[in-house]
């Protein structure tokens, strides 16, 4: 049980990173800078 | 008879306090020493050219790409972030599975159980972070086994991992080819770094008397006739990746103050050295990178300015002794050497603290608990604002982070475009800046509060009061800059820190570096604007006292009123 409790946790906090790097990406609009 | 003795001998003999200041001078001299070359060879190592060390390493590399099917080719900001979350993600799986399953795995000689679930997640969510905050004591929570393919493998990673957003960041602000491949920068990190250095200083540990066996613990028979365990195991090893990984976690619950960890003064030097090595190597990298090397020395300065008024506080403030000792009768002629080992004294105590909150190693050889109100002020506030040297790879992104906001500060004070390297710093950069200074005083204060605010924090708490504040904000300050060292005194090993810490030191990690790497994708995509007389130029003393100001001003005016609540007014109430 407390297993699934790690794991849900985990899992929020990778989403919500995920979530914040498509944040940024709208945040400084972009259109695939980074590459030459 | 003696015909004289040392004292007579003026040039050799010295007062305690200057020894001191030799010593503390001379392993700061032989980091500078060390730090300009080693700057210049990371800096070839993540050249995107063709070095003379791909004859070196470029073989077994190859391999090693071969065998996971890396393509080296060029990543976007997005693509760089996507690989280093999901590779940091499946290492989390892995390392989680192997802790709680150790107690039916190989390699545990000692019996040791499975992890307790909360207990892990807070121990991988630590060593994945660059944390290493321990819940556990080392020698008896994990077996072998777990010590080296999860822990010993995490401590290669994670700072493999800062070494290579550093890398990208870098690349990214000094318009270079491109950001760069994630996986080929970690590989790159490992092969021709972190595995050398570790190896070395190995070396030279087992040589101090560390061990490094696979045998069980020892029963000893003491002199009272009582029976005794002796714990051992591949110690050596653990300690050179631990310090030059800006790791932490002890083998041993009482760390680098156990003789097997750290036995000699001599050992002492080289693990403080280890641990600042690669941070304080890192300005100068992009100094090459960048070409204005002078930029470079800029960043290291300012950062050596903090470093060594810190270190000054919490020097003099342990030498000085307790003044609530003294006064119920307890000499303090030698300092407060209360927590201290006698080997290494005040100086190698005080410099040894200063170094690993400063680097973010969160490895310690005395009891930060019982440091002076003062000396325990140094440790929090370097991890407050977590960016005087700082981590492997993640403290000089800090301070470039801080060098783009003092760049806009000053643009907008005297009326001039803001621009760093010849970028302009516009508003989406200063937005993604914003958050990630307002996340890390966030992370750090609020479970703060609610910790104090309820029995969940407050029934952990081992020395009510003033002392206790500091004990939970410093968990907190320590999970939030991936430090890892432990006021201790705190019953942490409880649902609610093991919850709150391990999402503390994730927030911590993995927000500043996605938004940096934006950062730097952003910048990469513009053009660079040449230098003109009216440029504000961020590679001189000007610029120097400017940023100082940017760091210092935005840290105390997040934190000073937390630092009053704890180490401040202790220090009031007992001199």
């Amino acid at each position: 049980m407390m297993d699934l409790v790690s794991i849900a946790l985990v899992g929020f906090s990778f989403a919500l990173f995920f979530g914040f790097m498509k944040f940024c990406a709208n945040v400084i609009d972009d259109k695939g800078s980074g590459n030459s | 008879m003696h015909l004289f003795t040392l004292k007579d001998i003026n040039f050799l003999y010295m007062e305690e306090n200057e020894m001191d200041f030799l010593q503390i001078a001379l392993v700061l001299a032989l980091l500078v020493i060390l730090a300009i070359p080693m700057g210049r060879y990371i800096a070839s190592v993540f050249s995107l050219e063709e070095t003379k060390l791909d004859k070196i390493f470029g073989g077994v590399e190859k391999v090693i790409y071969k065998l996971s099917g890396i393509q080296q080719t060029d990543m976007k900001w997005k693509q760089y972030a996507k690989a280093l979350l999901l590779s940091n993600l499946v290492m989390f799986g892995l390392g989680y599975i192997i802790v709680r399953l150790q107690h039916i795995l190989p390699g545990n000689p000692s019996d040791i159980g499975a992890m307790e679930p909360l207990l892990a997640f807070n121990t991988i969510a630590s060593f994945l972070t660059n944390t290493n905050l321990q819940h556990y004591s080392g020698e008896s929570g994990l077996s072998y086994l777990s010590q080296m393919m999860v822990i010993i493998f995490l401590m290669f990673t994670t700072p493999a991992t800062g070494i290579a957003l550093c890398m990208a960041v870098i690349r990214g602000i000094t318009g270079q080819k491109s950001i760069g491949n994630f996986y080929v920068d970690l590989v790159r990190a490992h092969t021709r770094i972190l595995i050398p250095l570790a190896i070395l200083v190995a070396l030279f540990l087992v040589g101090q008397g560390v061990p490094q066996t696979m045998k069980p613990t020892v029963t000893a028979t003491t002199v009272e006739g009582v029976e005794q365990q002796i714990a051992r195991g591949p110690v050596a090893s653990f300690v050179s990746i631990k310090h030059l990984g800006t790791n932490g976690g002890g083998f041993f619950g009482v760390n680098s103050s156990h003789p097997f960890e750290n036995p000699t003064p001599l050992s002492n030097v080289v693990e403080m050295l280890s641990m600042f090595l690669i941070p304080a190597s890192l300005p100068f990298t992009f100094g090459w990178m960048s070409r204005k090397r002078k930029q470079g020395i800029i960043l290291f300065t300012a950062m050596g300015i903090m470093f060594l008024g810190f270190l000054s506080l919490a020097y003099f403030s342990e030498a000085n002794g307790n003044p609530a000792l003294e006064r119920i009768g307890l000499s303090q002629d030698n300092g407060s050497m209360e927590g201290k080992e006698v080997r290494f004294g005040i100086a190698g105590s005080a410099l040894f603290t200063t170094v690993t909150t400063a680097a973010t190693t969160g490895s310690v050889n005395n009891m930060h608990d019982t440091l002076t109100p003062l000396g325990g002020l140094v440790p929090l506030a370097q991890m407050m604002l977590n960016c005087v040297f700082g981590g492997d790879g993640v403290g000089t992104v800090n301070i470039l982070m801080y060098s783009i906001l003092a760049v806009f500060i000053a643009g907008l004070m005297v009326g001039r475009t803001p621009e760093f390297l010849g970028r302009k710093i516009e508003p989406k950069e200063m937005k993604l800046i914003a958050i990630t200074i307002l996340i890390h005083p966030l992370i750090i204060l609020a479970p703060s509060a609610i910790a104090l605010a309820t029995n969940m924090g407050t029934s952990a708490i081992s020395n009510p009061g003033f002392h206790g504040i500091s004990q939970v904000v410093y968990e907190f300050a320590s999970s939030a800059a991936n430090n890892g060292s432990g006021f201790e005194g705190l019953g942490d090993n409880t649902p609610f820190w093991n919850i709150s810490t391990g999402l503390v030191m994730l927030f911590g990690r993995y927000f500043s570096m996605i938004a940096m790497l934006a950062v730097a994708g952003s910048l990469f995509s513009k053009k660079q604007v040449p230098e003109t007389i009216g440029t504000f130029r961020t590679d001189n003393s000007t610029f120097l006292v400017i940023l100082l100001a940017t760091v210092l001003i935005v840290g105390a005016l997040t934190f000073f009123p937390v630092l009053v609540l704890g180490p401040v007014a202790e220090w009031l109430r007992i001199r």
